[in-house]
């Protein structure tokens, strides 16, 4: 019994709680083992893919899916399966990207508003007000066409134009967590600031910070793939599922294939990233559970 | 008996947009070593504010204007924050009004013991360990060597006020200033914990400054107590004195507002009216417009806190010319 209880309490950290929990959700965990199947492709793609992204071979153009090429070629006779991988990989670097960008620029700004309070805060917000009203679409656009096409371009454009909600989000927990009880208690007994906002401000910040990140991620892949959609996407020949389906689609009707298996892979990761998301944030909340 | 701390007509205001606050206005006391000393009011009147000054831990619109606080030979109002945080939780620890929010919520609590520890460079972690869970055995938590390492969430609201207790303790300071420690409470847990402080009280010879508005709670636990009202004081008596004669309308209203088992009829005889707003203070004594003795001196001049016994300081009009004995 005595062993049983001690081996029980050594699981009850507070990670290995929200892991616990958010075990329990099985579209979480489905989605969560989808992302690291899709990362480790992602990381290997040039490994992996059969062909390369802008190898054409004009003998096989529109071929539905064989053995040869498992999901088909397209109109250049690319294989669509290795063109799928790197627009996989190029999704998942403007999404973990875009949210680096997003987290540092955010955190950054927000804990400096939340912190020193006053002037300095009144006008970040401000600034974070005229991010959060300008059309992010459209700054996207404008950013891109006047920086160029490039795949880092791209996550930086859709970085620097989506950390306004993050802000906001760290400031308000700055402004909460600064005058918190345990906070205040630690500050009585003698501990110094650097050490509050080290072990008791940014650990207690983690979770919202994380969840806000998951959501973020299929935020930035469905941006891109707007971008693509008018032409401002990544650049062909190089992949991105954008593109890919925008060129598909003026095929839809004969050669289903060529949306189909992008269209399929892009929602597949967008649900993923989304209910991860959710699991994250249901995990992360209740506080006071036994 | 020596004194461990003497504070002389402390001044804590407040700047507010509509103007200012006196939450501290001009109050003296002692505390002997291994003395407790209970601070009582009401919300607002001072009471937190005062201990916090001392600490220098008031938010940022507030300043000490005044007065002086003497803690073994040094006034802890010139210190700077430097030096402060090192009397702070080493030589002065504190205990919180609610245990629920005062632990950080991620952090083992037997991390949260080794800290002050370690802040205040008295101990390397290995030993600061030990002296955790040996904290922990003390202030009563079961299966203390396994619990040292659990997250407050999993301890209930009395069992984390020992976990404060223990963390007050971890650096064997000479006062603890206890912010309504039991208020958040069950009134089951509450004995439990006061229990407690008189015992490390005891153990480790420590000084107390309890801040309460109960002022049973006060009469059971105290040395002295010191009533407060809008931010001053308004009677100030050991503790037997206090009981045995309480002088000020105030505290008699406080008393009578308690319950007294012992009496038949057990009607509360609250104290009619409210607090006093702080930015718009009555004239004359504070308390005229809620006490039931007022007479024309009382709304015109301020009383001053004047010895009227050993050791007994009463501000009252009536008082100081014997109307009321």
């Amino acid at each position: 019994m005595e062993m049983v209880l001690k081996q029980e309490h050594k699981k009850a950290s507070y990670w290995s709680s929200v892991w616990r929990r958010f075990k329990s959700n099985k579209m979480a965990l489905a989605g969560l083992i989808f992302i690291i199947i899709i990362t480790v492709a992602a990381i290997f793609t040039p490994w992996i893919a059969p062909y390369g992204y802008d190898e054409t071979n004009y003998a096989h153009t529109f071929e539905k899916p064989s053995r040869q090429f498992i999901w088909g070629t397209d109109d250049l006779g690319r294989d669509i399966f290795s063109r799928n991988l790197y627009a996989m990989r190029n999704a998942l670097l403007i999404g973990f990207g875009s949210q680096a960008v997003v987290v540092i620029v955010g955190v950054i700004i927000g804990a400096i508003a939340g912190f020193r309070g006053g002037t300095v805060d009144t006008i970040l917000m401000r600034i974070v007000d005229i991010m959060y009203a300008f059309p992010t679409f459209l700054f996207n656009v404008i950013l891109v066409t006047a920086l160029g096409r490039g795949i880092h371009i791209i996550l930086l454009a859709i970085g620097i134009t989506g950390w306004a909600g993050t802000a906001r989000l760290v400031r308000g927990m700055a402004m909460s967590l600064r005058n918190a009880d345990f906070v205040e208690a630690a500050r009585a007994l003698g501990a110094k600031e650097f050490y509050i906002i080290r072990k008791y401000i940014l650990p207690n910040m983690l979770g919202p910070i994380i969840v806000s990140i998951a959501f973020g991620i299929p935020n930035a892949i469905w941006m891109e793939a707007g971008l693509a959609l008018v032409g401002m996407g990544v650049r062909p020949p190089m992949p991105s599922w954008g593109n890919m389906i925008s060129a598909g689609t003026g095929y839809i009707m004969a050669f289903p294939h060529m949306v189909l298996f992008p269209a399929l892979l892009f929602a597949l990761t967008l649900l993923a990233f989304t209910y991860v998301g959710d699991g994250l944030r249901d995990a992360m909340s209740p506080r006071g559970e036994v | 008996m020596e004194e461990l701390l003497v504070v002389n007509n402390l001044k804590t205001h407040f700047r507010r947009y509509e103007g200012v606050v006196k939450a501290v206005d001009g109050i003296s006391y002692k505390i002997n070593y291994g003395e407790t000393l209970t601070i009582v009011g009401e919300s607002g009147s001072g009471k937190s504010v005062s201990a916090l000054s001392l600490l220098g831990l008031i938010r940022k619109n507030g300043k000490v204007v005044d007065g002086e606080a003497i803690f073994e030979g040094r006034d802890l109002l010139k210190l700077n924050q430097e030096e402060l945080r090192q009397i702070r939780g080493k030589d002065i620890s504190m205990v919180f009004q609610d245990p629920m929010t005062s632990l950080n919520p991620i952090m083992k609590i037997g991390i949260q013991i080794m800290e002050p520890l370690i802040w205040h460079k008295l101990m390397q972690s290995t030993e600061a360990r030990e002296k955790a869970i040996e904290l922990l055995r003390v202030v009563g938590i079961p299966d203390y060597r396994v619990r040292a390492w659990d997250y407050p969430f999993e301890f209930s609201g009395g069992m984390r006020q020992r976990v404060m207790i223990a963390i007050a303790l971890a650096c064997n300071p000479k006062l603890i200033i206890a912010d309504e420690p039991t208020t958040a409470l069950d009134v089951t847990v509450r004995a439990q914990i006061l229990n407690l402080m008189q015992d490390m009280k005891e153990e480790f010879g420590l000084s107390i400054m309890l801040i309460t508005h109960d002022i049973a709670l006060a009469m059971n636990f105290s040395d002295s107590i010191m009533v407060m009202y809008a931010g001053k004081v308004s009677e100030y008596a050991p503790v037997a004195e206090f009981i045995r004669n309480p002088l000020h309308p105030y505290s008699r209203g406080l008393i009578a507002s308690t319950i007294d088992i012992e009496t038949e009829e057990s009607f509360i005889k609250p104290i009619p009216g409210a607090p006093p707003n702080p930015l718009d203070l009555p004239s004359g004594c504070k308390f005229h417009p809620r006490c039931a003795y007022t007479q024309d001196i009382c709304r015109e001049v301020e009383p001053e806190c004047k010895e009227v016994r050993d050791g007994h300081k009463v501000a009252c009009h009536l008082v100081e010319r014997g109307e009321i004995q």
